[in-house]
């Protein structure tokens, strides 16, 4: 599903990389990235979602990030760990424009069991920051993806919207879809079953544990 | 009193003409800049006559009033309920008469735009003896400015934070409200955001652009044009940059979307395009012959891609303020020499591929350059 081959990221202003993977191949499922602050484990997803520019290769379902920028894109999907948004639009502006951009389906049924359809008409000024992490996590399930990236998904939402998050994930790995989610919480194993872990350590990525 | 009228005046008063300085910009050009200098009195007594005629076009006229006293109402019960500020409701100590010569002082002050019109609507009514419409205008001023102060004085005095107006205005935006898309979040963050940058931008270019194309279109000097027209792209780097930045602070993750490098560059691209219309507009209204429309429309197109030539110039220098400047400066000789060519059309071409061209070579590859002590 995911593949990496001589990654390295280094920072402007900085001679060493902050992370390195010479290979790396993921089968399609849960992994949980984790590491200590500062390790590179945002760094890793936001490479892997296309934000930051970075040295080697990414794939997902062999459709690389470089040769084929679109139709990967279509593929992966990202929520920040502290998403920012323009305080002007409101939310049913970013989702409508995620959902003209990526196709596919907008999330209905989480966007409405967070209860995100109670503000999304309103300006994101007016948002919480909870708020705000529903609203990136209706828009990372937005779509077709087949790799969903959370970075720290669980931080300022309610133990209700935790509930939802986790089992909206697990209908989304029955139907296929992978998930890399980084998180200083613990996830509930129980909720999500075949969940494998990475770990980021001296700057280097170790392999998943069986 | 008059130490709190003052204080009224500095906390809502001028953050209101402050804020919305791109809206009376905007309004003040629509009436003022779109017609020639030579037919503006014509053009605004035929409007006015037919404001005081037809009972359809004053009902019109006194809706977009309505429309602007609701819009004053709704700032001040923005600030009223705002947290910082507590301390106005120490002014439901005054005794209530005072309160209300207080706010319509401050009603006066919001909706003097109108009423400096409305009195010019007033005499001209007067003098070619329409008397009915006259008293109807005079009833709907005060009506509106009573709805004002009213208002203030009751969300102060009941402490009614869920103002009637902020409703009404709630109502309003339904119908104004439209759906931002692509194309569109540049633009409502200049006029959201940035508007009084704009409106000082625009008013400084348009200055600038008056110095050749009015005061001296007797003596029209294309050198001074040039240099001239210069200073208005160089102006315009300003929002330029805030545009960038705003893109790359708030829709960074745009780049994980399947939004192609040159459609982003079509998005700025068309951003240009708008905030240079007043520019276009001023020159074609006021050219007075002294450059051929053909001429103008190049010069229009150059500037465009001159705007997204700074943009490039942005990505490749990881958004470098420093290095950005001293490019400007390049970019400012650069363009002497091109205006001094003629030849304008390949000129525009020009600039326009360079700028696509380190545009898509950095789009993606962009990544913010830390900030050195």
């Amino acid at each position: 599903m995911l593949s990496i081959s001589d990654f390295s990221k280094t920072y402007p202003g900085c001679t060493a990389p902050v992370l390195s993977i010479p290979s790396l191949q993921l089968q399609p499922g849960i992994y949980w990235l984790y590491g200590q602050n500062g390790s590179g484990k945002t760094s890793l997803v936001k490479s892997i979602a296309g934000l930051l520019p970075f040295k080697g290769s990414i794939a997902v379902n062999n459709i690389d990030i470089h040769r084929q920028r679109m139709a990967y894109t279509r593929l992966v999907n990202y929520a920040e760990a502290e998403p920012l948004y323009p305080p002007f639009v409101t939310g049913n502006d970013l989702l409508s424009f995620y959902h003209q951009t990526k196709k596919g389906q907008l999330p209905q049924a989480f966007i409405q069991a967070i209860g995100l359809d109670k503000f999304s008409a309103q300006k994101i000024s007016t948002y919480s920051s909870g708020m705000i992490k529903k609203l990136s996590l209706a828009l990372a399930f937005t779509g077709n993806p087949a790799l969903i990236l959370l970075d720290e998904p669980l931080i300022a939402l309610d133990t209700d919207a935790v509930e939802q998050l986790q089992q909206t994930i697990k209908q989304y790995l029955q139907a296929g879809v992978s998930f890399l989610i980084t998180s200083h919480q613990p996830l509930n194993l129980q909720l999500l079953p075949g969940l494998q872990t990475l770990q980021i350590h001296d700057k280097q990525l170790q392999q998943p544990a069986a | 009193m008059i130490a709190i009228f003052q204080f009224l005046i500095k906390t809502w008063v001028r953050p209101f003409y402050a804020i919305n300085a791109g809206f009376f910009l905007f309004a003040f050009f629509f009436f003022f800049g779109m017609v020639n200098g030579s037919q503006l009195i014509s053009y605004h007594l035929s409007l006015m006559q037919s404001m005081l005629q037809s009972p359809v076009m004053l009902a019109v006229v006194c809706v977009g009033w309505l429309w602007y006293a609701i819009k004053c109402l709704n700032f001040c019960g923005n600030s009223i309920t705002a947290a910082d500020s507590n301390y106005i409701f120490a002014l439901k100590a005054l005794p209530a008469l005072r309160q209300w010569l207080l706010f319509a002082g401050i009603a006066i002050c919001l909706y003097l735009p109108v009423l400096a019109y409305v009195l010019v609507l007033l005499k001209v009514a007067l003098q070619q003896h329409y008397y009915i419409p006259a008293t109807q205008l005079v009833l709907v001023q005060v009506i509106l400015l009573g709805l004002i102060m009213a208002g203030i004085f009751f969300s102060i005095n009941q402490n009614n934070r869920h103002l009637l107006a902020a409703k009404l205005w709630q109502g309003l935006s339904r119908f104004t409200n439209i759906r931002i898309g692509l194309y569109g979040f540049l633009l409502a963050f200049v006029l959201q955001q940035r508007k009084q940058s704009f409106a000082m931008v625009k008013i400084f270019s348009l200055l600038l652009l008056s110095v050749s194309l009015v005061r001296n279109a007797d003596n029209f000097d294309e050198d001074l044009f040039g240099i001239l027209f210069q200073l208005v792209l160089v102006t315009h780097a300003v929002l330029v940059f805030y545009l960038f930045e705003f893109w790359e602070n708030y829709f960074s993750f745009s780049r994980n979307l399947p939004l192609a490098a040159v459609k982003a560059a079509l998005l700025y691209v068309f951003t240009y395009m708008v905030l240079l219309l007043p520019e276009a507009g001023f020159m074609l209204i006021n050219n007075q012959g002294n450059l051929p429309v053909a001429s103008m429309l190049f010069l229009y197109g150059i500037a465009i891609a001159m705007l997204f030539l700074y943009t490039a110039i942005l990505y490749a220098t990881g958004g470098n303020i420093s290095r950005y400047t001293n490019l400007l400066l390049a970019g400012f000789i650069m363009i002497f020499f091109v205006l001094k060519t003629g030849y304008l059309l390949g000129s525009m071409l020009g600039i326009a591929g360079i700028a696509a061209l380190i545009f898509l070579a950095h789009y993606y590859s962009y990544e913010k350059e830390p900030v050195k002590d």
